[in-house]
């Protein structure tokens, strides 16, 4: 009979992949992916025997949190410095933007909001379940975050879609 | 709006990321770290026990507990979320306040009254447009009557400092204009209240897509007047930053692991053990101790599992390292209690799907962790506080729970409720009329 340990073992083995694409997403870092995975890992680890319902639901929501409080502590050391060289949209015309670098100009809320919909493929209701906050919240976050997409690279619009 | 190519690039980056390493020992430590948390809970329970059953003999009356009656001013034990349904108010005059902080989610103030424990939801004017940082510098004096914050003003092309008086609403607007404009980072009052210790970053260029700061500036403002005053505009990143102010207008700011003081007749140079103080630092300004929370960016081990906060001699260059009760976790230090500091502590410990609560804890020299109070998850550790009302002998304060006003589904079942049940009344009143009006 399984034991605990092999369960979770399983898990890893079976889901990391995943994980590791949604904390890509949220983090737009490699090395950070890899912490944020290992921490929900470790947390869902410690908890393991006390997980009500899908273990892997359990681990998604830590990554979502997670990554919203290391921005927290990382804001005044890491946030301000980042900005000091991301140079502004409208004074690098020439530079066309990739999805990826526009996320990373995201805010933390923002880029979760948009993982949660368009890659995790929730709600606006479901995503408001998970990040515990409400559904018109969630609505406006996605609609800020995908107008400040289309503002920071223009030409994304094609991707992204037009308000109207 | 067509959304499915965006899903297909957002799974394209997705497929492109590398797979996390787990370590092997994933289960082995946090088993390790489960039992190590239970020991210190159950060690916890067993000093509060014993300290209980001392104390019982020379408490002055049976009665007296750690928390004061509801009249006086002070920090509530517990610090609730502010659900969606709690709306901005239109009046900035909430009184004098004991906590504060910055909901990360809705972008707005909450402000817990002194005393009453009452909650209010504002939108502080330009908090939302402070270039560079997502969430601005926010700073409560430590009488609870004035809070500051950094401001942004796009349309104007203005930053700077907003002071506002609790007890009246009236706003100051303190403008900085070296570069084009200051985001103020850090913000320190001094014990009496009057001078506001500020850092910032100066911009060369910023509008609503992006900024650029070429160095820090430090400086401090006299909060009856809308003049603030640059002390030194020359730091390089991330030095120096602004831990505290004194009431002489002295601004006391680490800089590149020494702390300095500004703004006197001396720039005294201060060696601190370096690479002890990270994060939000609080002075005391009886002792000149510095303490600091711990955690921060990176994994869970940062920096030693159970540290609540550390504390640094400035002078003597020593530092010692007081417990919490959370085998791990991210810390802040808000205030010095006493000889004691009051820390925010944010466990890391997956107890409940979802968020973490916290709690808020005293810790200090000779006594084990003291937990004082309870945060609600989303309540942010970085939240600020009014010091002065928080006493060793009456950290916190017993409140009753806000009385949340209905969200919008609740008003809307409850109207939908209150209809269909009179119409049905209106319906089961016309059949009765009905049936007595019919010719038997």
């Amino acid at each position: 009979m399984p034991t605990a340990e092999d369960d979770f073992h399983a898990f890893v083995v079976a889901r990391t992949p995943a994980l590791s694409r949604t904390a890509y997403l949220l983090t737009g870092d490699a090395h950070l992916a890899e912490d944020l995975v290992q921490t929900a890992l470790f947390k869902a680890a410690r908890s393991w025997g006390r997980i009500q319902g899908s273990p892997e639901a359990y681990v998604r929501r830590i990554l979502y949190t997670q990554n919203v409080s290391w921005w927290r502590a990382r804001r005044v050391k890491e946030t301000a410095l980042g900005s000091y060289d991301a140079p502004a949209a409208s004074a690098d015309t020439d530079l066309r933007l990739t999805l990826e670098e526009a996320l990373g100009r995201l805010t933390p809320r923002q880029r979760t909001v948009l993982v949660l919909r368009f890659f995790e493929d929730l709600t606006e209701v479901q995503a408001a379940h998970v990040l515990g906050i409400g559904s018109g919240t969630v609505k406006s976050i996605t609609r800020q975050a995908l107008g400040r997409l289309r503002t920071l690279a223009p030409e994304l619009a094609e991707l992204i879609g037009d308000p109207a | 709006m067509r959304t499915e190519s965006l899903r297909e690039e957002l799974h394209r980056i997705g497929e492109s990321a590398p797979v996390a390493d787990v370590p092997d020992d994933t289960w082995a430590r946090a088993r390790r770290a489960r039992r190590r948390g239970r020991v210190l809970a159950g060690a916890a329970v067993a000093v509060l026990l014993l300290a209980l059953g001392g104390v019982t003999g020379v408490l002055p009356r049976p009665g007296s507990t750690p928390v004061a009656g509801s009249s006086a001013p002070g920090l509530p034990d517990h610090l609730y979320a502010v659900p969606d349904s709690a709306r901005p108010a239109d009046d900035l005059a909430a009184g004098r306040t004991v906590a504060a902080w910055i909901d990360p989610l809705h972008r707005r103030a909450v402000l817990v009254g002194a005393v009453d424990g009452a909650y209010h939801v504002v939108d502080l004017p330009g908090m939302n447009e402070v270039p560079i940082l997502d969430e601005p510098a926010l700073a409560l004096s430590p009488d609870g009557y004035h809070l500051a914050w950094a401001f942004g003003d796009e349309s104007a092309r203005q930053t700077g400092i907003r002071v506002l008086d609790l007890r009246t609403g009236r706003l100051t607007t303190a403008a900085l204009d070296e570069g084009e404009g200051v985001s103020v980072l850090q913000l320190a009052f001094a014990p009496g209240g009057r001078w506001l210790g500020w850092s910032g970053a100066v911009l060369t260029y910023w509008d609503e897509h992006g900024s650029r700061a070429d160095r820090i500036a430090v400086g401090r403002l006299d909060i009856g007047t809308d003049v603030p005053e640059v002390l030194r505009a020359g730091g390089r990143w991330p030095d120096p930053t602004v831990i505290g102010a004194d009431d002489r207008g002295r601004v006391q700011v680490l800089d590149q692991g020494h702390l300095t003081t500004l703004g006197g007749r001396h720039v005294s140079r201060t060696p601190v053990a370096a690479g002890r103080v990270a994060g939000p630092v609080v002075l005391d300004p009886a002792s000149g101790l510095l303490a600091t929370g711990v955690g921060g960016n990176g994994p869970v081990a940062q920096p030693g599992p159970g540290t609540a906060a550390v504390e640094v001699d400035p002078v003597a260059g020593g530092a010692r390292a007081y417990p919490s009760t959370a085998a791990e976790a991210f810390t802040t230090a808000l205030a010095w209690v006493g000889p004691d500091v009051l820390v925010a502590v944010a466990p890391l410990e997956g107890s409940s799907v979802g968020p973490e609560d916290g709690t808020l804890e005293l810790v200090g020299p000779g006594h084990a962790p003291r937990v004082v109070g309870h945060l609600d998850a989303s309540v942010p550790w970085t939240l600020a506080v009014a010091s002065d009302l928080v006493t060793a002998q009456h950290p916190t304060v017993s409140r009753p729970e806000p009385d949340w006003p209905w969200s919008d589904e609740r008003l809307a079942l409850t109207i939908g409720l209150g209809v269909a049940g009179a119409l049905a009344l209106l319906v089961a009143a016309r059949l009765l009329l009905r049936r007595r009006l019919m010719p038997r």
